[in-house]
């Protein structure tokens, strides 16, 4: 199994998932690579909790201009995962 | 909310004042309202991130300070209720945070002067002398004068002019035989016997006749406000081009029709005499007012904190402020055209400052001496004299009075103060 840490990158807080956070569904920049099994250990091994599902989406890179050169900035995956009803992820509140 | 209460030296009181939990997070609450809408954070639309990720960006204390001006002084007003008058709070009290700990709610002190115990002196019995309610004598008889000279017409002569005439002059001065600066003037016209020119000059021209030419000599004043001229003797060839003279009107019953509404010369002299010796008793009671207030506060010598004189320092510097600027000068201009500085105006104030609250504590220990209440019926009549003053119906004066406690209790307050300058001198033992 790979290192949970690897797995998970950064927590999203935005208005949208902030808004989701009540309904227990938790937001995360994933490793690109990572699948929904990986993502759902790897949350149940840094957090202690119960993951009952998870949604991942490739997001796509912005094109960004500098001048006269142009690149991508990276794709990345996003996951929202939800956790049984009633847990938190007290990281993200306080 | 929990409050202790404490006395200090040198009259002062000290509340510690523990503000729950509960209404602190309040305050903190509205604090945020505030703060967020200036604040952007990534991933949320300007003002619309929550407190907690403001929290965990800017840290707790960007609420605190705000939260804090917010809570205290309310605090501060409860607890003052609280605890009731003996801690009548009058100045701005100085507040210092003990904590604001999260989850502790907040701890604060607030240390402030008490208002000065009054000792007051023998404020009955107190020996005054009363200005003579008598009108001065002659007095009638030289407002008549000060009118007949008021309506007096004027009427071309050909001359010799006489005290009292008024001439148009040109005129040319010259010192050593040239002409100096503002010594010349045309078709200026002067009243004989005024006074407005140096004196000598107007008195050489008695005897003038209209088309006459006439060197006056004079000697300017040593105190001559062009200094180069002063103590110089000059010469002004003067040319009379016309004069004036005045005619009084003879003082009978027509010309009491003419400047007044009465009928005859009698009625308009009853008429004066009244409203003067009115005048004289009313100047002889406020006279009267002035100084048993002024030796009663003498006699009591109330000692002010500092505090207290700066509030009213300030107030008073602020109506000034107001005051000048309803004359379009902004304050900071005034102080350019005067060259004085904020605190020199201000310090201008400490006297009065100083003097209004003396006088306003002892009057308010005498009504309270003396038991002194105001009462509706005290404002209903207090209304009633201003709905006379001002011309307008009572119900208009009320409804601006009602609604308004601030304005309510400085009308009270002016009542008491009134019903006790009454006390002191009725009381008074009149010379």
């Amino acid at each position: 199994m790979r290192n949970p840490h690897e797995v998970l990158v950064k927590p999203i807080v935005t208005e949208k998932s902030s808004g989701m956070m009540a309904e227990g569904k938790y937001t995360f920049k994933v490793d690109k690579a990572a699948n929904k099994i990986e993502i759902k250990h790897a949350v149940e091994a840094i957090f202690k909790v119960d993951v009952t599902d998870v949604k991942t989406m490739n997001m796509p890179g912005k094109l960004k201009r500098q001048g006269k050169t142009q690149g991508m900035t990276s794709e990345w995956k996003k996951a929202i995962v939800t956790l049984k009803s009633g847990q938190t992820l007290p990281i993200f509140d306080e | 909310m929990k409050v202790n209460a404490e006395k200090l030296e040198g009259n002062k009181a000290k509340l510690t004042i523990e503000v729950p939990t509960e209404t602190f997070e309040k305050s903190m609450d509205k604090a945020f309202r505030q703060v967020v809408r200036k604040i952007s954070i990534p991933g949320f639309r300007k003002g619309k991130a929550p407190r907690h990720v403001v929290e965990r960006m800017y840290g707790r204390e960007i609420l605190l300070e705000d939260a804090i001006n917010d809570a205290v002084p309310e605090a501060f007003s409860q607890a003052l209720d609280e605890i009731g008058s003996a801690y009548e709070c009058i100045v701005y009290p100085k507040y210092e945070i003990v904590s604001s700990e999260k989850g502790q709610g907040l701890v604060f002190t607030a240390v402030y002067d008490l208002k000065p115990e009054i000792k007051l002196g023998e404020y009955k019995g107190m020996e005054l002398e009363k200005l003579s309610e008598a009108a001065e004598e002659g007095a009638v008889e030289k407002q008549l004068k000060a009118m007949q000279e008021r309506f007096a017409r004027l009427e071309k002569t050909e001359g010799p002019a006489v005290l009292g005439d008024v001439c148009t002059i040109d005129f040319l001065g010259k010192v050593d035989d040239i002409p100096f600066e503002g010594g010349a003037g045309q078709d200026h016209p002067l009243e004989l016997g005024s006074g407005s020119f140096i004196p000598g000059f107007e008195e050489q021209l008695v005897g003038a006749k209209v088309g006459d030419e006439v060197a006056v000599s004079v000697t300017f004043p040593e105190d001559y406000r062009a200094t180069e001229l002063a103590g110089k003797a000059a010469v002004f060839d003067v040319t009379v081009k016309e004069i004036q003279h005045k005619i009084l009107s003879e003082m009978d019953d027509e010309f009491a029709k003419d400047v007044s509404e009465f009928e005859t010369l009698e009625e308009l002299k009853k008429d004066l005499e009244e409203k003067l010796s009115k005048e004289a008793k009313e100047k002889a009671q406020a006279d009267l007012e002035n100084k048993a207030v002024e030796k009663a506060v003498e006699e009591a010598n109330p000692e002010l904190p500092e505090s207290m004189l700066a509030m009213r320092q300030d107030q008073l510097l602020e109506n000034f402020a107001r005051q000048i600027r309803r004359q379009g000068i902004e304050l900071e201009q005034y102080m350019e055209l005067t060259g004085m500085k904020l605190e020199d105006i201000r310090e201008n104030f400490k006297e009065r400052a100083q003097k209004e609250l003396q006088t306003e504590l002892v009057l308010e220990a005498v009504a309270q001496a003396e038991g002194v209440v105001i009462g509706d019926e005290d404002l209903e009549e207090e209304y009633k004299r201003l709905a006379d003053q001002t011309g307008r119906p009572v119900e208009e004066i009320k409804k601006i009075y009602g609604g308004n406690k601030t304005m309510v209790d400085s009308l009270k307050f002016n009542l008491m103060m009134n019903k006790a300058i009454k006390v002191l001198t009725d009381n008074a033992k009149i010379k």
